[in-house]
């Protein structure tokens, strides 16, 4: 069975309700493995039971196997956003439907949002047909320096979101930070430290442990894998000076840490590549849109890679986390190598977020999160003809294009009689 | 009916014609006219560019010659005077000086702090008698960062806390001291209005109206009414006195100023309006109060409406995919631009954001892109409009500005290849003529004074 991607819906048709025992080969792409095999101009790949088993060229087809021509397409692994409330907020401006914020003090690095997400939410359809597979959903806390835990999630639409849960601990430092503690970033480096004092009383596993620091013993607890380096520690952070102070840190516990935001990061990039911290930033934004951004420039991504610094992208955003590869292509267009760029936006989070043995790359073994564009995936003229997830082609249709061809078809009775 | 017809009628033609023809102009001096002046610039020629001329045109191996601040000729086998100087274009694109519709550069500039926070005057739901112009800050940094984006010509607007937000100007991206340095010659001031959720949320989070939607028709309704009747009383006044009569001369009102101006259409109405429903009444209102509604903005739902705008000759200021952070942008899609474009409507990207004004071209091509996906098949010379000639139509100032045609402002843009790609670059921006941003040459990259000494500006280059 032959199948040209126009007949791509055709295809959903036939896969839908197939999750398993179900074998898919998209042949002759140019496919972007951002894996050992780099890229293959003619490639193909084989997926069995939502996982690839084989990235290769002129791979044989068989019986029973659906085969799709994707000649002259683009393949990447499905994008991943570092940074969103996907699932977690529907309208930015109606609180009833916003679950990573809280002005909650007695909840700090313990406030764990898996439980909250919502995969129903209009948000998971828009950005997958989109392109986007996986993201970090993230909490935000206006009154503890500790935000909370964030987990890993997948944008398929079988109710079944987590993919790792509490995998990372945020933290606020920089004037944020400052002005939670109390008025000044050297507070804020008190409390960090006295929060550190009782990690390490409480690894050393005294029965009796009972924090010093203004948090709770169960955000202690939410932060020990933290304190063994198991989870990273994502710190947000723009200031040269404030990005050493939290080298520092990390440097004292040896800890795992990713710097979010990072707008002047470039000014002290060797000394953030010699600790071995991420940079997860938006290459897009290059205003000096505060005090502690003034540093800000537009190629700074290009500048932290050549020093050796590992970038994760993100927009910011969530209702349009996907446009996160635009971020990527005005990296490209100031000077990043193409494929760190791409880097950036599948196997980087995949790796620091603790998930690269099933997702990020175009391997042998890992989930089928596949892409099919009808072009270059940084360029903003290019769009994806269809998502795999786990192996599962999704329905290319969310309320948007619903909306779309509503007003596009319209007939003579009034538009809300059409579906 | 016939009265109100014929104010229309009236006002269409004056702001079809880009005339200041308003009589209490002619009674009074501008204030805080325009003194800006171009740079220094030398006659050139422009050859073997792609030429996207903003009015539909693409010319292939083509030519572009400007002297004396003006675009002198577009075509190909053009004739330089032997003083112009020849720059070899090949494998660069040329397309007019980008324009954005919807900007806060200067009003809320970086650094964004409370000390410069200078866009929303939210005392009272209708504050038409604050000028944006006078809360520009020349000094941000954003300007630059907007001219090394291709933007040459931008409209400064209030925010949208209230109803009715006050005057818009409408700006040259020059590095200056002042703001009237910067102002754009004979461009006409402009209305800020605003619909739906920010002004029923700003007031009626303090008990004050408007608090529903309902507050927000009254309230603009209100204004309107005491406009009309101030405008007659100073028409009866100019209309006695020119007849050599004593009349009395009514007192002066800044805001009242302000609408009256717009009934006479002298200034444009850019309205703020996210929801299809809501632009209806909107034009209903600017029916019963006798103006013209030139733009409206942020305005996600226009693909549901967008043969009505068509016949009402409306534009619509939008951006390319953002929806969903307040609920009257839930129903936003990427394909509205298109939809609104292949209506025959007047579509413009707007950015209203310091980051987003950089990338404008790059909006227009996510929005191009989304439309040819649906199915239309929509050309780079025509998505270019909405970015040049559009914006300036909806501004009053195409006949100076907005395409490449000779006679015309040279505001222009030499790009590194096909602006419709995320990786094109404007490699130099021109304008009336003088050469103002040059990617490859710090000595055409200005740093602002609050940067100066602090900024990785300097050290980038």
């Amino acid at each position: 069975m032959m199948i040209h991607i126009r007949q791509i819906l055709l295809l959903v048709l036939l896969l839908s309700g197939v999750t398993h025992a179900e074998t898919i080969l998209i042949k002759n792409a140019t496919v972007h493995t951002v894996g050992i095999q780099g890229t293959l101009d003619k490639g193909d790949i084989l997926i069995v039971d939502g996982k690839i088993t084989t990235v290769g060229t002129e791979i044989p087809s068989a019986e029973g196997v659906t085969v799709i021509d994707a000649a002259g397409k683009v393949i990447t692994p499905g994008l991943m956003n570092a940074k969103t409330a996907l699932g977690l907020v529907e309208v930015s401006a109606i609180d009833a439907t916003v679950d990573h914020r809280t002005g909650e003090k007695d909840y700090s690095a313990s406030f764990s949002v898996a439980g909250a997400i919502n995969p129903n939410s209009t948000l998971f359809a828009h950005n997958r047909i989109n392109g986007l597979t996986r993201v970090m959903v993230v909490p935000d806390s206006n009154k503890n320096l500790f935000s909370g835990l964030g987990s890993l999630i997948k944008l398929s639409d079988d109710m079944q979101p987590v993919v790792i849960a509490d995998n990372a601990v945020y933290l606020n430092y920089g004037a944020r930070g400052a002005r939670i503690a109390g008025g000044s970033r050297a507070l804020a480096l008190l409390k960090i430290k006295e929060v550190f004092n009782d990690l390490q009383i409480y690894s050393d596993g005294a029965d009796d442990f009972k924090p010093k620091s203004s948090l709770k013993k169960r955000d202690i607890k939410a932060l020990s894998p933290v304190f063994k380096g198991e989870i990273p520690l994502v710190v947000s952070v723009h200031q040269a000076s404030d990005i050493l102070a939290m080298i520092a840190l990390k440097q004292q516990y040896s800890l795992k840490m990713i710097f979010a935001g990072a707008e002047e990061a470039w000014m002290v990039a060797d000394k953030i590549a010699a600790a071995g911290i991420a940079v997860m930033m938006d290459p897009y934004t290059n205003l000096p849109g505060n005090f502690e951004s003034i540093g800000n420039r537009i190629d700074s991504a290009t500048l932290l890679h050549r020093a050796g610094v590992e970038l994760i992208f993100t927009n910011g955003s969530s209702h349009n986390a996907y446009v996160v590869r635009q971020s990527a292509g005005n990296a490209v267009a100031h000077g990043l190598p193409w494929d760190a760029a791409l880097a950036a936006i599948t196997s980087n989070p995949a790796k620091w977020f603790g998930l690269a043995d099933q997702y990020g790359t175009l391997e042998a073994g890992m989930d089928a999160d596949i892409v099919i564009w009808d072009g270059d995936p940084l360029e903003v003229t290019t769009s994806a003809d269809q998502v795999f997830i786990q192996g599962k082609a999704v329905e290319m249709v969310s309320r948007q294009t619903r909306l779309r061809d509503r007003y596009l078809n319209k007939g003579n009775s009034p538009a809300a009689y059409s579906r | 009916m016939r009265n109100s017809l014929s104010i229309l009628l009236a006002s269409l033609l004056l702001v079809a014609c880009g005339q200041q023809t308003g009589e209490t102009n002619v009674s009074r001096p501008e204030p805080f006219a325009s003194t800006y002046q171009p740079m220094a610039s030398e006659a050139t020629l422009f050859t073997n560019a792609t030429i996207l001329t903003g009015n539909g045109e693409r010319l292939d191996n083509a030519s572009i010659l400007i002297a004396d601040n003006k675009i002198v000729a577009v075509g190909s086998e053009l004739q330089a005077p032997v003083s112009a100087k020849t720059i070899d274009a090949s494998g660069r694109w040329i397309t007019p000086g980008l324009i954005d519709n919807h900007s806060h550069l200067g009003v809320y500039p970086s650094p964004g702090v409370k000390s410069t926070a200078d866009g929303n005057e939210m005392t009272t739901p209708d504050t038409a008698n604050v000028w944006a112009e006078h809360s520009v800050w020349p000094q941000d940094p954003g300007f630059h960062y907007a001219r090394a984006g291709g933007v040459t010509s931008m409209q400064i607007l209030p925010g949208s806390g209230n109803l009715i937000g006050g005057r818009g100007v409408v700006l040259k991206n020059v590095p200056a001291i002042s703001m009237m340095d910067m102002k754009f010659p004979g461009a006409p001031h402009s209305l800020k209005m605003a619909c739906g959720e920010n002004p029923k949320r700003v007031y009626g989070t303090r008990k004050v109206s408007p608090m529903t939607r309902m507050g927000n028709m009254a309230g603009f309704r209100k204004s309107w009414v005491e406009a009309t009747e101030y405008r007659e009383a100073w028409d009866e006044y100019y209309a006695a006195t020119s007849r050599g009569e004593k009349a009395d001369k009514p007192a002066r009102d800044l805001r009242l100023d302000t609408l009256a101006e717009v009934l006479r259409g002298n200034i444009n109405i850019h309205n703020h309006c996210y929801r299809a429903d809501e632009m209806l009444q909107m034009i209903a209102l600017s029916k019963e109060f006798g103006y013209k509604i030139a733009s409206f903005h942020h305005a996600v739902e226009s693909y549901k409406i967008s043969e009505k705008l068509a016949e009402e000759g409306i534009c619509s200021s939008m951006w390319s995919d953002w929806w969903g952070f307040k609920l009257e942008a839930y129903d936003g899609i990427k394909e509205n631009i298109s939809m609104v474009d292949q209506a025959g409507a007047c579509a413009i990207v707007h950015s209203d954001s310091g980051v987003g004004i950089q990338h404008l071209n790059q909006d227009a091509a996510k929005a191009m892109a989304s439309g040819n996906k649906a199915g239309y098949q929509i050309t780079e010379q025509q998505a270019i409009s909405w970015i040049t000639s559009n914006p300036a139509k909806s501004m009053g100032i195409y006949d100076k500005t907005g395409s490449l045609e000779a006679g015309k402002m040279a505001d222009l843009v030499v790009w590194n290849g096909n602006p419709f790609s995320v990786y094109t670059l404007a490699d130099q921006v021109y304008i009336d003529g003088a050469l103002t941003y040059d990617r490859q040459d710090p000595g055409f990259q200005p740093v602002s004074d609050y940067e100066l000494g602090m900024s990785s500006q300097e050290a980038a280059q």
